[in-house]
């Protein structure tokens, strides 16, 4: 007994030691990724990586600039960080096209770090990038696009919608609404002419000026187009002239949307005709470059934000790019931001190796419930076609050139604000 | 020198084992370790040449992705450019085809390699390059589709006959010839042309816009032409509403086309530097891999030279210690144990030191003194044991010797095949009558011939040959020595000699062939017993009938002349009848219901009175000849039985002689019958016999035959000739005076019967005379048979020589008329078996009313009355029947002259 008592000692220590160690073992279970589309792992001190997608070349690139700065500002109104994790934003040019879109979306996808994409300035490269972003399992938001053909016309499924598209910024098929409104009971014209530039955008514009208008008792008596980079005018001009229009309607993007309006006025019959186009030549730069040109057209645009909070951002605009904003379609790309910031905070799940694991299908489905958020733009809820802004449009007229882009806003002749269409 | 002196006070105080091992494990070690370098060196070197191989890999798989996507793109330029002068099929089945084939390689190249950089362990910034590989592949796709759709576009615009602009120019034309009857739209209608060639020269939209212009002036202008049928207005219509919706789709599908080209631009944009980055990377993992290669060669040379080195030097160092510390001195251990080999006991090793050599020489020195005590010792032990072995051999030889069985001990010779005696115990010598010294040395087979046949020799061999004992069970041995039953065990010593251990078993043998003798004979004798049941059953009917028959014959013999013919006939059938007689006392002699008188008799006598009533009946070419020794004991016998032998055994033999005759022997002899001769049958004793024989020179028999003639019934003779009772009565006979009957018989050569009785003394031997004949008388006699037929002619008969005589048929009407006058009869003849009352006892009642009238009780078979009982029945004769009535008349005469007496 005597020398059978230590070593019985010893291997008592030895279990109770193995026992307390295995109740002392609290370190968690590993992560497991129970996501339907899958889970982006980011390792402690890994920056989240969000894709930026915008015109960033050609005569739309001050639209796409101010939206990546107001993607910036809100970006940096986090500090750059969200959850402890540095926030790293990787652009791509879309050119303002499909194709551009499209292969600039590649890029982004091509990294499967990236989490999610803030973009396009274009709703024509939206198109073509968001059909990949949804098909890697993302989510796209964006703060400027506003063709109908993203999200929804008439509360259905529009052709190009994609699951995980969002857009800040308000689907302007009730701009058309707006404008065919206008032009009917307020001009009281009978006969438009409209044309587009066969992009989804303006297209979606004129087609949707087209339905309401003739709606209402009018008559399009032509329905043309020009091709971007186009630069003769005349013969479509010609057959608005031909087609007796009192009223031509024609939301082109610049430079197309200058050239023709430069080339209307050259024609006197143009001066019994009322011109409209839309928010894209609501810029500086169009003004700019039309000067007196412009003078008496109708605009139809987004309602504009205003506020402190818009003021305060404008500001912090100021501060940082040492201009004022040019438009206020930066506001939708701040909103858009805080939105997905917002959503990541949500569902992202932290391991205790400080590595932050977010579900795909998660964060799109924490996007479509958001409710009631507060946007600088004002009070955003996004619906199941992804459009999030609450629609209003304005009628602008510019009356004077000199007043810029903020005249030109300040000249509300006409309001629409209809209810959120929804499925 | 220091360090040497170190090394040997540390390694001296170990033992060879733990120097060896320490030797070896150092060796080891080297080696081991030499191997270990080169084996990482290899592996080392290995795994840097399989990066390098795997970068080289890379590289040549983002060239070919590159060559891959060059050659699509230009393939599908040179369709874009080639479709309008060679044609859309020819150009899409050049073109386009090819360059869809040609992305599609690329695209599995991609994910090939895609797939090689994640599995394998190149660096950590061709890992990083996913991204790039995912965006390549991802735009090599994308380019496979826009080109595809591209092509799909062309196909639209351009296809013959189908496509936008064949329709375009189908409208065209058909509109030509409607309008161009009108000058004013005719030149509308050129200017619309002219537009439209311009457009699709220069793909500008305001041209096309500028056509649609012009359509709407044709419109107003032929609206109010008033030279055109309305009929061809609406036609003019129909073909300008088709012109713009056309000329819009092929404005849209240029636009289409337009944009995938500049798809294609951003894609080469987007995969050039990838591909570029690729390879730079790969091309410097190769540069780093080979760095790493040269590396580990440089080191593994330096360690292996380093090692192999101290090797040498250790290897040195650790030979010297050995042979100074192990071989020196076990060569010293090994020339003093020569010296002890020689026979010097006197000699010892070298002790010094720890180990175990020191171990050995010390056991040396203790084996060396151990053995030198053991020698002496040895010497003692071996002469104590010389004297105990001598005594030992005395015990062995003595139990040899004494053994109450037979041992041979054989040395085999011929390899085994026979065997020569080496040694031969008493009891074997008593046994086999031979002397040891007469046969040791000599062959089995010499001394014993027939030990073949005995079929030990055999039993021999095989146990020489195997070596496993055998039993050679109880065998007859017989040769011309000697005969004898022997059973044998042989077994093989370790030497090779064959001891054959023996006893002899002619006694048991033979009491056990006289056993199963006798169970023959005592079957034989249930046998002869059930037959003779059956033949006194018989006996008495048939003595009645020949009672009746031999009664009445001589009857009428007596009561007619002897001249008549009549007369010769009627004594043929007493003669007859006496025959038959004689054949049923045979019958009952042989199952022995007729009573034997046994006394002894001189054989000689009884043989002359046979051969002097035989003569008569034995055919004259018959020759006898007797040969009768005077020198002839007596035996006990029956008389009449041994005439019966000899009158059955001559007359067999007449017949077989007949018909060419030939000569009958008899003679009568004493022999001896000795041991041997008794043991070889189980029929007979040692001792003297009266042999009794009776031969002819007839046919013979076959052995066949031979074992069935003393059956009963048997015969070969011809029907008529003999009964084949002859030869089963004598058999019977000699059995039943102890007797032995043997043949000598072989077809053609004649047969001999010989028969030994045993022998008595013959001092007081006489021999029984004839009885005296008898006549008739005047008493009266009551004769009682249930049989009239044979009681009328002995009725008559008595009558007919003076007795009066009173017959019944029923026994109870005799004894009525007896009881009445018990006196009145002086004899009484009564039958034995009758329905009402036995011949007893009818003589029983007799004697109940007339004590001591004589009655004379006859029978055709009776043997369950003896002598005292008859006596005391007033039964003073017993008569056979049937009986000749002289002898009757005798007997009557006899028993009432006794009675008188």
């Amino acid at each position: 007994m005597k020398e059978v008592t230590p070593i019985l000692r010893k291997v008592a220590a030895v279990v109770l030691l193995t026992a307390l160690t295995t109740a002392c073992d609290s370190s968690p279970p590993p992560f497991e990724c129970r996501d339907r589309i899958g889970c982006i792992q980011i390792s402690a001190g890994q920056p989240i990586k969000i894709g930026v997608l915008q015109a960033l070349s050609g005569k739309v690139a001050p639209l796409g600039e101010d939206q990546i700065r107001g993607i910036e500002l809100s970006v940096e109104k986090h500090g750059g960080r969200l959850l402890d994790h540095p926030i790293a934003l990787q652009t791509e040019d879309t050119g303002c096209t499909a194709e551009g879109g499209a292969n600039a979306a590649l890029k982004l996808i091509a990294d499967p770090q990236t989490t999610a994409i803030l973009g396009t300035t274009c709703s024509v490269a939206a198109a073509s990038a968001s059909q990949a972003m949804s098909e890697a399992g993302m989510v796209m938001i964006s703060g400027n696009n506003s063709a109908p053909f993203l999200t929804a016309i008439a509360g259905e499924h529009a052709p190009d919608w994609h699951a995980g598209y969002f857009r800040t910024a308000p689907n302007e098929e009730h701009s058309g609404k707006t404008a065919a409104l206008y032009a009917f009971n307020e001009l009281g014209v009978q006969r438009v002419a409209t044309i587009n530039d066969g992009d989804i955008y303006t297209r979606g514009l004129t087609e949707g000026f087209e339905k309401v208008f003739t709606a209402l008792g009018g008559k399009i008596v032509l329905s043309s187009a020009v091709h971007k980079g186009d630069k003769e005018m005349r013969p479509v001009l010609d057959a608005v002239l031909n087609a007796k229009a009192e009223l031509l309607f024609f939301p082109l993007f610049q430079p197309e949307g200058n050239l023709l309006l430069i080339e209307a006025r050259k024609i006197t019959a143009f001066d019994a005709i009322h011109l409209m186009s839309d928010g894209a030549l609501i810029e500086s730069s169009f003004i700019k470059d039309v000067q007196s040109a412009a003078t008496g057209m109708y605009f139809v645009g987004p309602a504009n934000p205003e506020g402190p909070t818009v003021s305060a951002v404008a500001n912090a605009y100021t501060a940082k790019f040492e201009t004022p904003p040019a438009t206020s379609y930066y506001l939708s790309a701040y909103d858009a931001a805080g939105l997905l910031l917002a959503a990541l905070e949500r569902v992202a799940v932290r391991s205790a190796d400080g590595t932050l694991h977010i579900g795909r299908q998660a964060l799109r489905d924490a996007l479509y419930a958001t409710r009631q958020y507060a946007g600088v733009t004002g009070v955003l809820t996004c619906d199941p076609f992804g459009d999030c802004a609450a629609p209003a449009f304005n009628v602008l007229q510019l009356q004077d050139p000199n007043k810029g882009v903020q005249g030109l806003l300040a000249n509300v002749l006409f309001t629409y604000a209809p209810k959120k269409a929804s499925k | 020198m220091r360090l040497r002196q170190r090394l040997s006070a540390y390694l001296n105080p170990m033992s060879i084992t733990t120097r060896y091992a320490l030797g070896i494990g150092l060796l080891l070690t080297l080696i081991v370790t030499v191997s270990l370098t080169g084996y990482l060196s290899i592996f080392y070197v290995r795994n840097a040449d399989r990066d390098i191989n795997l970068s080289t890999e890379i590289q040549g798989m983002v060239l070919a992705m590159d060559r891959g996507m060059e050659r699509a793109r230009r393939l599908l330029a040179d369709f874009h450019l080639q479709y309008t002068t060679i044609g859309l099929a020819a150009a899409h089945e050049q073109y386009a085809q090819p360059s869809v084939r040609q992305i599609a390689q690329v695209i599995t190249i991609s994910r090939e390699l895609k797939s090689r950089i994640k599995q394998s362990r190149v660096r950590a910034t061709l890992h990083e390059s996913q991204v790039d590989l995912n965006l390549y592949l991802s735009s090599a796709k994308r380019f496979a589709d826009t080109s595809i759709q591209s092509v799909e576009l062309v196909t639209e615009l351009a296809a013959p006959d189908r496509g936008l602009e064949a329709q375009l120019k189908r409208n065209l034309d058909d509109l030509r010839p409607l309008i161009t009857s009108d000058l004013h739209l005719a030149d509308l209608y050129n200017q619309l042309y002219a537009h439209v060639q311009a457009y699709q020269i220069s793909r500008k939209r305001y041209l096309m816009q500028q056509a649609f212009n012009s359509l709407f002036d044709i419109r107003k202008v032929l609206n109010s032409a008033p030279g055109i049928a309305v009929d061809q207005k609406q036609a003019i219509h129909t073909l300008l509403d088709r012109f713009k919706p056309t000329a819009e789709r092929i404005m849209a599908v240029d636009v289409a086309i337009k944009s995938k080209f500049n798809d294609f631009a951003i894609q080469e944009q987007v995969v050039a530097p990838i591909s570029a980055a690729l390879i730079g990377l790969a091309n410097a993992e190769v540069q780093r891999s080979q760095a790493r290669i040269a590396r580990a060669n440089i080191t593994a040379i330096i360690i292996m030279a380093a090692i192999t080195l101290m090797g040498l030097v250790l290897a040195t160092y650790i030979a010297r210690v050995l042979n100074h510390s192990i071989t020196q001195r076990v060569v010293r251990l090994t020339a003093t144990a020569g010296e002890l080999r020689t026979g010097n006991l006197t000699v010892l090793a070298e002790e010094s030191g720890q180990d175990e050599l020191t171990e050995l020489a010390s056991t040396f020195n203790m084996m060396a003194t151990r053995i030198r005590s053991l020698v002496n010792h040895l010497e003692n032990e071996v002469e104590q044991q010389t004297v105990e072995l001598a005594a030992s051999e005395g015990r062995y030889r003595d139990l040899f010797e004494h053994s109450t069985s037979g041992v041979a001990v054989y040395r085999p010779i011929d390899e085994g095949r026979d065997f020569i005696f080496q040694n031969f115990n008493k009891a074997a010598e008593s046994i086999d009558q031979v002397k040891r010294e007469e046969i040791i040395g000599k062959r089995l087979t010499e001394v014993f011939p027939a030990v073949k046949e005995f079929g030990l020799l055999d039993v021999l061999r095989r146990v020489a040959k195997t070596g496993q004992a055998a039993h050679h069970p109880v065998s007859l041995y017989l040769d011309g020595r000697m005969t004898g039953w022997r059973e044998n065990a042989v077994y093989r010593l370790p030497s090779g000699e064959i001891v054959a251990i023996y006893e002899d078993r002619t006694a048991e043998k033979r009491a056990e062939l006289e056993k199963a003798a006798m169970e023959r004979q005592l079957h034989q004798a249930r046998k002869l017993e059930a037959i003779g049941v059956l033949a006194g059953g018989i006996a008495h009917d048939f003595n009645n009938i020949l009672g009746i028959i031999l009664g009445n014959a001589e009857l009428a013999i007596d009561e007619i002349p002897p001249r008549n013919p009549v007369a010769e006939h009627l004594k043929e059938i007493r003669t007859a009848s006496m025959r038959a007689k004689e054949v049923i006392r045979q019958l009952l002699s042989f199952s022995r219901k007729t009573e034997q008188k046994m006394e002894p008799i001189m054989m000689i006598t009884v043989i002359e009175e046979s051969l002097s009533l035989l003569r008569a009946s034995i055919p004259a070419n018959i020759k006898i000849e007797q040969n009768l020794s005077k020198s002839c004991s007596a035996i006990v016998a029956d008389q009449t039985q041994i005439h019966q032998i000899l009158i059955n055994l001559c007359t067999n033999a007449a017949h077989a002689m007949e018909p060419g005759g030939g000569t009958l022997g008899i003679s009568a002899a004493m022999v001896h019958i000795d041991e041997t001769e008794a043991a070889a049958s189980t029929e007979i004793e040692p001792g003297t016999y009266l042999e009794l024989a009776v031969s002819d020179t007839g046919s013979g028999m076959s052995p066949s035959i031979q074992h069935r003639i003393f059956d009963p019934y048997f015969t070969t003779k011809e029907v008529g000739k003999g009964s084949g009772m002859g030869l089963a009565v004598v058999h019977g006979i000699v059995k039943n005076h102890h007797g032995v009957i043997r043949i000598e018989s072989a077809p053609q050569r004649g047969s001999t019967f010989k028969i030994l009785f045993p022998t008595v003394e013959s001092d007081g031997i006489t021999v029984a005379t004839p009885p005296i004949p008898m006549v008739g008388g005047s008493e009266r006699i009551l004769l009682i048979d249930d049989e009239a037929s044979l009681l009328k002619p002995v009725e008559k008969f008595l009558d007919s020589i003076g007795y009066r005589v009173k017959a019944f048929t029923d026994p109870a009407v005799a004894l009525d008329l007896f009881e009445a006058k018990p006196h009145q009869f002086d004899l009484v003849i009564t039958d034995m078996t009758m329905p009402q009352i036995t011949g007893v006892q009818l003589a029983e009642k007799i004697r109940h009313f007339h004590p001591g009238l004589p009655v004379i009780l006859c029978s055709g078979y009776h043997s369950a009355i003896d002598e005292e009982e008859a006596k005391k029945l007033g039964i003073r004769r017993y008569v056979t029947k049937p009986i000749r009535l002289n002898r009757l008349a005798a007997h009557i005469r006899d028993v009432l002259d006794s009675q008188a007496a």
